[in-house]
């Protein structure tokens, strides 16, 4: 059953009380909420997600709530509780959804160490997987989310999630999060994206997102092999340049953008290696999306 | 040990300024790593650390992986790395070549002993 399948008022019940169990990807999340805006940005963006039984298990146990405090009337915020826990200060009252998919991102992040996780979009093509990893600002999601809108499949935006053994990433089909200019840029490259309303004044600016494609929720038990690792970066005016990358500096990028590199060790070490190996690896600059998304369509799989 | 130091061609005051050692990789238990078109990517089991060698430091490495569980002395693995010179430069030549094992020892990636 897909969330699409149950009414407003089944989802506000679920959110309310037992919660949502939601799977994305390899994980479900069990999500419980009562703020309105949370619960809108929800049914949105997870429409075609998989909805798991209400008593079955869950890998993470979330809510965003409001504080129980005076704050809750005067000037509203919001908390994440993971368990009976809430690790974050709490944010702004119109930050519930940013919010909770940030802590979304963080529950697999540092608590599934079955996998290798790194900072980074990945898409897909032809069964191969493209990493970009890069720090905030460098354009990973504003190119991941124009690639989507030119055939390659989503599989995060934010994490690549990759299984030691199979070294196969495995899709997290989830909200694509944008920020700032890259808001209007993807709007008017991609006028059929769906959005939510932006939430302005976050940590990170003007943060909105959009809902993923369809397709690459169906196909989100469908994971991809190594195909190229990509280090973006955009850059006002700039031609679009791709450049080979030594593959011993693409493993130590891929290392700087680790969440638990340190947790598998030696045995990470080997994963990136043999990852990196069956990759090609590449600097991209750019700052025309068209001609980005262009260049990178005629990108060989490597051998 | 002597017959290579003289193939070498140290000069007496480096003999005396610093004793030859032997040296070897770390052992496999704490020490993997990679190579691709002899760029070296080696992770330190001890110090769980990830280094990126140079390309003076990737030779040195994969000489003495070449070199195997025995080792090399220092004036072989400047012959092996076809640094060794006539005279007056080896002496230099050897020091930096202490310099870069020195390095990777203390990364956690080469050891030493005496020669």
């Amino acid at each position: 059953m897909k969330l699409a399948d149950l009414s407003p008022p089944q989802i506000r019940h679920a959110l309310a009380h037992e919660g949502l169990a939601l799977r994305t990807g390899p994980v479900v999340n069990r999500v419980r909420s009562r703020i309105p805006a949370v619960i809108h940005a929800l049914s949105l963006h997870y429409a075609n997600h998989p909805v798991e039984a209400a008593d079955g298990f869950a890998d993470f146990h979330v809510q965003v709530r409001r504080p129980r405090n005076l704050r809750r009337w005067a000037q509203p915020q919001v908390v994440f509780d993971f368990d009976e826990l809430t690790p974050f200060a709490p944010l702004p009252g119109d930050q519930g959804f940013p919010m909770l998919e940030w802590g979304l991102n963080w529950c697999i992040s540092h608590h599934c160490h079955q996998y290798l996780n790194l900072h980074a979009a990945v898409v897909e093509r032809d069964g191969r997987a493209m990493l970009l990893p890069a720090p905030p600002g460098s354009g990973k999601s504003t190119l991941c989310a124009g690639l989507v809108h030119r055939g390659w499949r989503l599989l995060s935006d934010e994490l690549a999630v990759i299984a030691p053994e199979s070294l196969t990433v495995q899709p997290v089909p989830r909200p694509v999060s944008l920020k700032n200019a890259s808001i209007d840029v993807i709007g008017a490259f991609a006028p059929e994206a769906v959005f939510s309303p932006t939430v302005r004044d976050t940590n990170k600016g003007a943060v909105a997102h959009f809902r993923p494609p369809e397709s690459a929720v169906a196909r989100a038990g469908q994971p991809a092999a190594p195909g190229w690792v990509l280090l973006p970066r955009w850059q006002a005016g700039s031609s679009t340049r791709l450049t080979p990358l030594s593959k011993a500096r693409c493993l130590m990028q891929l290392v700087d953008n680790a969440f638990n590199y340190n947790v598998h060790g030696r045995a990470g070490f080997e994963t990136l290696v043999a990852w990196v190996d069956r990759s090609d690896c590449y600097e991209f600059v750019y700052s025309d999306l068209d001609d980005a998304t262009r260049l990178l369509a005629n990108l060989q799989a490597p051998a | 040990m002597v017959e290579d130091h003289d193939a070498a061609g140290l000069t007496a005051a480096w003999q005396a300024a610093a004793p030859l050692l032997n040296w070897q990789l770390a052992p496999a238990a704490t020490l993997v790593w990679h190579a691709w078109e002899g760029e070296v990517v080696a992770y330190a089991s001890p110090s769980a650390s990830t280094h990126l060698l140079n390309e003076a430091s990737s030779a040195v490495f994969l000489a003495l992986s070449e070199a195997g569980p025995e080792g090399s002395s220092e004036p072989r693995l400047l012959d092996s790395l076809g640094e060794a010179s006539a005279d007056d430069d080896s002496a230099a030549e050897l020091r930096q070549l202490r310099d870069i094992l020195d390095s990777l020892q203390r990364s956690g990636l080469a050891e030493s002993r005496a020669a």
